[in-house]
Order: structure tokens, then C-alpha cells, then sequence
């Protein structure tokens, strides 16, 4: 036999030792243990000696002498510069610590061309398309019961038996701050027959909730966004043929009040493929000491390093980092250098202050340099919540990135971490960037926003989208918009082409829930319930012909469908967890028996069932 | 989109399930042919195979993992267009061949089907058997064929360590397969 025939029976080699050959994933956490338990040893001995010199133990020449000096010297010419090489490598191990370049650190390593006049290589050169782990990783540290967080929280769950143990909160003694939420209001429709609200598709309260219940803290009120929880999940709505947006409707009886109706209100952009739009991204990457734990920089390293393996070749991609200082650890690579931009992520570890630093600045001149005209070029920026960038002022940090979008470069903000997340900024930010906040707590998310949705989370497909609701009096006596409190819009800022609202991304769907009054005898003879007016622009600016849909009896159904389900359980489980004054009927056990058992065909649906279920159990 | 629907889609014999195929696992694909071939354009032109072959395949196959499906398509055909180029480049492919010349005679001889599948099983069997870490090595080195140095640096060991594992699994399957009476 040839080898090439015996290769060819190496085809036949079980999946399953395939697939776990993939999976064989050393972090680069572990790789950072091995050099931080290095250095620990050699600061062990030097420990040592010094104990050693000082309790007058090592001998000072001669056979009966003791002479500390020679020795201390001697020692220390042996280990200082190991100490300070071992340092360098790994503690002090972030790259503008390094005298050279981290890119060029590994020179012999990189097996594809860094010259830019080579042929690009598209595929990946150390890992092959992330697959989905085994099991999760254990990087959450048990929550910490300590005496103050022990105590009562005042943002107890709801339906919380008196005699269960407090949940720990996570809003007491920390720096995580989420703007106080107003739920909307019942509206008459005489008074008001339209609703005008800014649509985007962020989806950062979803995972940062299942963060806390995973943990099993309990929740802020002002953590649960239900229009972000609605939109993490995607739904099978009709997408566009012809536009960039396409509307769908469904009505139907809410689960939990008998007296109101659902009306659900779908948005699903055109799918735009990554590799169709030349990317300049720019990550932005916060190494200050704070980011050091397992769910903050090593998560991001992850993160980042699955969104290097499915670059186009011609992308270009840099990375600065802020702390103590601002650096430029990759400077304009190309797609295809897979292997260099992983390097240098690896390469990053968190230590030092943020003060002092301009990173957000380098970061756009960055990002000027390498702009690509009509493609999409963006500033990253992946933080704990340290907004100590170069521009300290949070206004005048929305207006100098205000200022960026106008020039086409666009701002995302992805969060990690426990202890300081400033969501509503961080909301805020994106939303000045046209770009989209997005909360990474575990590598599955990661994977998520990172590669299976990429386009959604990289590729702006309509901006400045914004959306008008008109009731008919005579079906509807009053409506209430379910989410989307700090979205609103007057008539004028509606009308004007100037506003700044929402940017969705490619592939989105985004979901809009109406709880309404009918007026009497409505659905017997219902005829035309609401007008729906979309208005958005294309990624140049470009105004589109308004989107417009009428919302007829024919939406109404008595049986709920899957999506009817689903969607209806999300908002029940938000309203639970607000503890909401519109909750009504609203409980845990009718919105479990309602969705569970249904098969989703959707590993995110499904996720969502079980953590309802571990919700209800920590409460227990 | 998820694996099943990309099957699906096969199987409605809708041209959209190339365009899928493409997306989600265009790269991976990539990587396989280049190591082998090391060369963009025939790698691409056989990630482009892979997809044709697979919809020809499908239906009536309705593979269990799609990902090493598709894998197991783009390694065939390029190490098929390997073999039927006239020059033929150096890389990790013809590395992994000489290192297993080490363990077969060399010799063309033609094998029937059930020999082979019976060797694979054996293959199978012995990979089974070995620790983890030098099973997924191997798998690594010689299906997915990839560079000395990413093994080396994925496993946070030396190069030298690899070759040191590669060899004493290649040692130990040339000798698990002669007890099972095998003549390579």
C-alpha cells in the first residue's frame, strides 16, 4: 500500500475522533498560567534567598564564613534578568510592554505571507471554524455571599415565597449602573392614535440577564429590557424581496390578561454576506487591571480570535489596546494574516490603571488610515465598562463619536464582565456610532455575535430606522408599546430626515409587541386595526420609500403558533422579572407549560426554556 | 443557518444550500485544501468540488455531522488533485507522506473494498485506544494535515515534542496493525 492510498483510508477515520480532535482547545488562559506559574516559582526562590540572607543562613566564603553580599549580588545578577524577562512575558505581558512588536514576536511561526503583495490565503491557520465546545467553561466564579450582598435585596424577584432565602443582588456594592426604566403606559387612542419610536436590534439585556440567573443573582428591574430580550432570538419572519426591510403581523389573545390582545409587529432585514463588504475594523480593547478575571479579557481574547479566523482576506484589521497607556498592538493586517492578528490577541494581558490614556482617539486614526470607501469601518471597542478611553466626558464622548459616524466609521461596543457594566452608556455609545451593544458572557455568545451572526452584529444593512403605529379608534381604545421606553420619538423628530434613530444590521429580525384594548365587539366585525409606517435610509444615507403596512382582522388567530408562543413568553418573563405593574396574571408556570415541550428546532429557544426553569428554581 | 436546514435545502434541491455550504463552512474547507495543495486557487477550486459533489451526494445521503461531511469531501478530491498535478508543491501534506512511509511498504498494492473498510475499523479501533492528547495529534497531522508548529503551539509544547509523539503513534500503529495481521 501507498501512502497516498493509506491517507485516503484515513478518510474513514469516526466523526466522533474528528470532532474531538477540534475541540482540543488549550485557552490561551491556560497558556498564561503556565507563565504566570513560572514566573511564580522563580519569584518563589528569589523569595527564598532573600529569607535566607536575612535570617544570616547562607554561607559568607570560607568554610566557617558568611558573607551575604557576594552572594545577594550574585543571585541577583542570576535572576534579575530572568525575573525581568519572565515579567515581560508573562505578567507585564501586554504588548506595550514589550521592547518589540508583539506582530513580530513569533516570526518563524507564521506559516502564511504577512507581505501584503502576496496572494491572500482565506483560510484560517491555527484553529479550524469554532465549533460549539462540549460543555461550557467554568469561568464564573461562584457568587459571593457576603453579608451586605446576604441581605434583602431591593430588587427582589417577583412571586418570591417570604420564607425563601434571599438571592444575592448585584446591584449593591457595585459599579454596574442601568438607567431607571418608566414602563409605557396604556394610551387612548382618541388622544393618541400613533405611536413614533426609533428601532435598533440590540440584544445585550438577554445575555446579561442569563449571566445573572446563571449565577444565580438576582435581577435589577432596570437590567430587563424586554425589546432586547425579543430581539436576541431570531424568529422565521417573511424577509425582503425587493427593500431592505419587510414587515409581518400577528394578533392574538395575551396569555396573560384576559382583557387585552398581543399584537406582534415583525421586522426582518435583507441578508447581506460578510464577505460581500470590505471590513476596516479597528478592536479597541480594554487591559486594565479590572479586565484581568476568566469572563473579561481572556473572553474577549476568545472572541476576537474567532472573529480573525472568519475575516475576508482583503479586511483589514488593528488592535489597540488601552490601560496605563494607549498602543497600537496591530497595525492595518490583512484578513488573511489569521495567525499574526490571533498572535497578537493572545498576546494581551491585563494589568495597570486606564488613566492617562487617548485609545479612543488612536483607535479612529487607526481606523482613518486603512478606511475603506463604502465598506464597513468601525472602531470595536470591548470593555469591563471602563470608559477611561482619552475622553472622559460621556457627552463629549458621544459627540466626538457622533462626529466619527459622520466621516462613515462606525462604533460597536461589546461588554464582558460582572462588577462595572454601564449598559445604558454603552447603549448609547452604539447608538451614536451606528453600531449595535452587545453583552458577551460566555464563548457561546461570543460565537453567537461573533461568527454565526456576524453580519447582523458587523454589517449595517438600514439606518436611522424609525417607526410610526397608527390605531383605528373605532377597533382599538388603547395600546401600550411593550419595551422600547428610552426609544421614543416625538411626531417632529419622526418626520425629520435628520433624526438619528436605530441601525439594523444584516439578517435582523426585529420584534415590536403592542398590548391593546380592543373596543367592544371589535373582533367580530374587525376590519382595519392599525397602520404601520417604516422609515429608514440605506447605509449611504440614502432615504427609502417609507414601508408601510396595514394590519387587518385577518392577523387575528385563536390558536397561538410557535412564534405567537415564544414571543409571548419572553415579554411574560420580562414583565415577571420587572415585577411589572402590567403583569396581570402573568406567572412562571403558565408561561413554562405554555412553550415547553414545543420544539423550536432553535438551541437558543430551547436555552431560553431551561433558563426560565433555573430562574424559578433559584427563587425557590 | 443551522446544519439541518443547510441538509434541507439539499434535499429541496434549492441552490441556496450552496451559497450556505459556502458561508458556514467555506473556510474550514479552505484550510483543509491548502494544507494540502498550498495553493489559493486549486484549494478554492476544489472547496468549489466539494460543494458539487455534496449535491450530488445529497439526497439520498443525509450526513450526521455536515462539517466533517463536507471535510471529508474536500480532503478526497484534494488529495485526488494532489496527486494529478504534474509539479507538485512541498508542504504539510507530502511531510505527512514521508512520515508515513515510515510505517507502510510503498508498495501499489490494489486493496479491495472490505479490506480497506476492515482497516479503517482497526484504524479506528487503535486511535481509540491511545491517550487523548496523541489520538487528537495524530488526527490532526494526518487528516487535517496541518504544520508541525500550529500543532505545536495549539498544544502549548515544542515541535520536537510532536514529532516525538507523531512517531511513537505511527511506531505503535505499525505494530497494532501487524499483530492484526495486516501487510502494509
Amino acid at each position: 500500500m501507498t501512502s497516498n492510498q493509506f491517507n485516503k483510508i484515513l478518510n474513514g477515520i469516526d466523526d466522533n475522533l474528528i470532532l474531538q480532535a477540534e475541540k482540543a482547545v488549550i485557552t490561551p488562559m491556560k497558556k498564561r498560567n503556565k507563565h504566570i506559574f513560572s514566573f511564580g516559582l522563580i519569584a518563589a526562590s528569589i523569595v527564598l534567598v532573600a529569607a535566607l540572607i536575612l535570617l544570616d543562613l547562607v554561607p559568607q566564603g570560607g568554610s566557617h564564613s558568611f558573607d551575604a553580599g557576594p552572594v545577594a549580588s550574585s543571585t541577583n545578577q542570576q535572576e534579575t534578568p530572568q525575573q525581568s524577562q519572565s515579567a515581560t512575558q508573562s505578567v507585564q505581558g501586554h504588548p506595550s510592554k514589550l521592547p518589540t512588536a508583539a506582530p513580530t514576536a513569533n516570526p518563524t511561526r507564521d506559516l502564511y505571507p504577512t507581505d501584503s503583495t502576496q496572494a491572500p490565503i482565506a483560510g484560517a491557520t491555527q484553529g479550524l471554524t469554532p465549533g460549539r465546545p462540549t460543555a461550557k467553561p467554568t469561568i464564573w466564579p461562584e457568587p459571593p455571599i457576603s453579608a451586605t450582598q446576604a441581605a434583602p435585596s431591593t430588587t427582589m424577584a417577583p412571586n418570591k415565597p417570604n420564607d425563601a432565602p434571599p438571592m444575592p443582588s448585584y446591584t449593591q456594592g457595585n459599579g454596574e449602573g442601568y438607567t431607571q426604566i418608566t414602563e409605557n403606559p396604556f394610551i387612548e387612542v382618541n388622544k393618541t392614535p400613533t405611536s413614533y419610536f426609533s428601532i435598533d436590534a440590540n440584544t445585550a439585556s438577554y445575555p446579561n440577564l442569563r449571566s445573572l440567573i446563571n449565577k444565580g443573582y438576582s435581577i435589577p428591574k432596570d437590567a430587563v429590557r424586554i425589546e432586547e430580550m425579543l430581539n436576541y432570538f431570531s424568529y422565521d419572519y417573511q424577509t425582503p424581496n425587493d427593500s431592505l426591510l419587510a414587515l409581518n403581523a400577528s394578533l392574538f389573545d395575551t396569555p396573560y390578561n384576559r382583557n387585552t390582545k398581543l399584537l406582534t409587529i415583525g421586522l426582518a432585514t435583507k441578508e447581506v454576506q460578510f464577505d460581500s463588504v470590505k471590513n476596516n475594523l479597528v478592536f479597541l480593547i480594554d487591559v486594565s487591571g479590572s479586565m484581568m478575571s476568566d469572563d473579561k479579557l481572556p473572553l474577549v481574547q476568545q472572541a476576537f480570535s474567532m472573529l480573525a479566523k472568519n475575516l475576508n482576506p482583503e479586511d483589514r484589521v488593528s488592535i489597540v489596546t488601552y490601560a496605563s497607556g494607549d498602543k497600537v498592538a496591530l497595525d492595518g493586517a490583512y484578513g488573511y494574516e489569521t495567525k499574526k492578528i490571533i498572535g497578537v490577541i493572545e498576546d494581551l494581558f491585563a494589568s495597570g490603571s486606564t488613566a492617562g490614556s487617548r485609545g479612543i482617539q488612536t483607535a479612529y486614526e487607526i481606523a482613518s488610515k486603512y478606511f475603506i470607501k463604502d465598506g464597513n469601518n468601525r472602531v470595536i471597542l470591548a470593555t469591563d465598562g471602563d470608559f477611561n478611553v482619552g475622553i472622559t466626558s460621556t457627552s463629549e464622548l458621544e459627540t466626538f463619536i457622533s462626529q466619527k459616524r459622520q466621516s462613515g466609521i462606525y462604533f460597536s461596543v461589546f461588554g464582558v464582565g460582572r462588577g462595572n457594566i454601564q449598559s445604558s452608556i454603552m447603549e448609547t455609545l452604539a447608538l451614536n456610532g451606528n453600531g449595535t451593544y452587545s453583552y458577551i458572557d460566555s464563548v457561546d455568545e461570543a460565537k453567537r455575535a461573533l461568527v454565526d451572526q456576524i453580519g447582523g452584529s458587523m454589517v449595517t444593512v438600514a439606518k436611522d430606522v424609525k417607526a410610526s403605529i397608527t390605531f383605528d379608534p373605532k377597533y382599538v381604545s388603547s395600546y401600550r408599546l411593550i419595551g422600547y421606553e428610552n426609544k421614543s420619538l416625538t411626531q417632529e423628530e419622526f418626520e425629520d430626515t435628520n433624526t438619528d434613530a436605530g441601525e439594523l444590521g444584516s439578517g435582523h429580525t426585529v420584534t415590536l409587541v403592542y398590548e391593546l384594548e380592543l373596543t367592544d365587539n371589535a373582533l367580530s366585525n374587525l376590519d382595519y386595526l392599525a397602520h404601520v409606517a417604516v422609515r429608514y435610509k440605506s447605509v449611504q444615507g440614502e432615504e427609502q420609500p417609507e414601508l408601510k403596512m396595514g394590519i387587518t382582522g385577518g392577523a387575528y388567530h385563536e390558536n397561538l403558533t410557535d412564534t405567537d408562543k415564544f414571543v409571548s413568553a419572553v415579554v411574560e418573563f420580562g414583565l415577571l422579572l420587572r415585577d411589572s405593574q402590567y403583569k396581570q396574571d402573568a406567572s412562571f408556570s403558565s408561561l413554562i407549560q405554555r412553550i415547553d415541550g414545543v420544539n423550536f428546532n432553535d438551541e437558543l429557544k430551547q436555552e431560553f426554556v431551561a433558563l426560565v426553569k433555573k430562574y424559578v428554581q433559584n427563587i425557590k | 443557518m443551522e446544519d439541518h436546514n443547510i441538509i434541507q435545502l439539499y434535499f429541496d434541491r434549492d441552490e441556496k444550500a450552496i451559497e450556505a455550504s459556502g458561508q458556514k463552512y467555506g473556510n474550514y474547507c479552505f484550510y483543509i485544501a491548502n494544507n494540502i495543495l498550498q495553493n489559493v486557487q486549486d484549494s478554492q477550486e476544489c472547496v468549489n468540488d466539494t460543494w458539487l459533489n455534496a449535491w450530488n451526494s445529497i439526497p439520498p445521503t443525509r450526513p450526521n455531522c455536515l462539517k466533517l461531511f463536507f471535510a471529508k469531501i474536500t480532503r478526497n478530491l484534494s488529495i485526488n488533485r494532489y496527486n494529478n498535478k504534474k509539479s507538485k508543491q512541498a508542504g504539510c501534506y507530502t511531510e505527512a507522506l514521508n512520515e508515513l512511509n515510515g510505517i507502510i511498504s510503498g508498495n501499489d498494492a490494489t486493496q479491495d473494498e472490505a479490506e480497506c473498510n476492515r482497516l479503517r475499523q482497526s484504524i479506528n479501533t487503535f486511535l481509540a485506544s491511545v491517550s487523548p492528547r496523541d489520538c487528537n495529534v495524530f488526527i490532526k497531522r494526518y487528516f487535517f494535515f496541518e504544520p508541525i508548529s500550529v500543532i505545536s503551539d495549539h498544544y502549548g509544547i515544542s515541535a520536537n515534542n510532536v514529532h516525538k509523539i507523531l512517531s511513537r503513534v505511527r511506531m505503535q500503529l505499525k505494530q497494532y496493525l501487524q499483530k492484526e495481521g495486516y501487510t502494509l
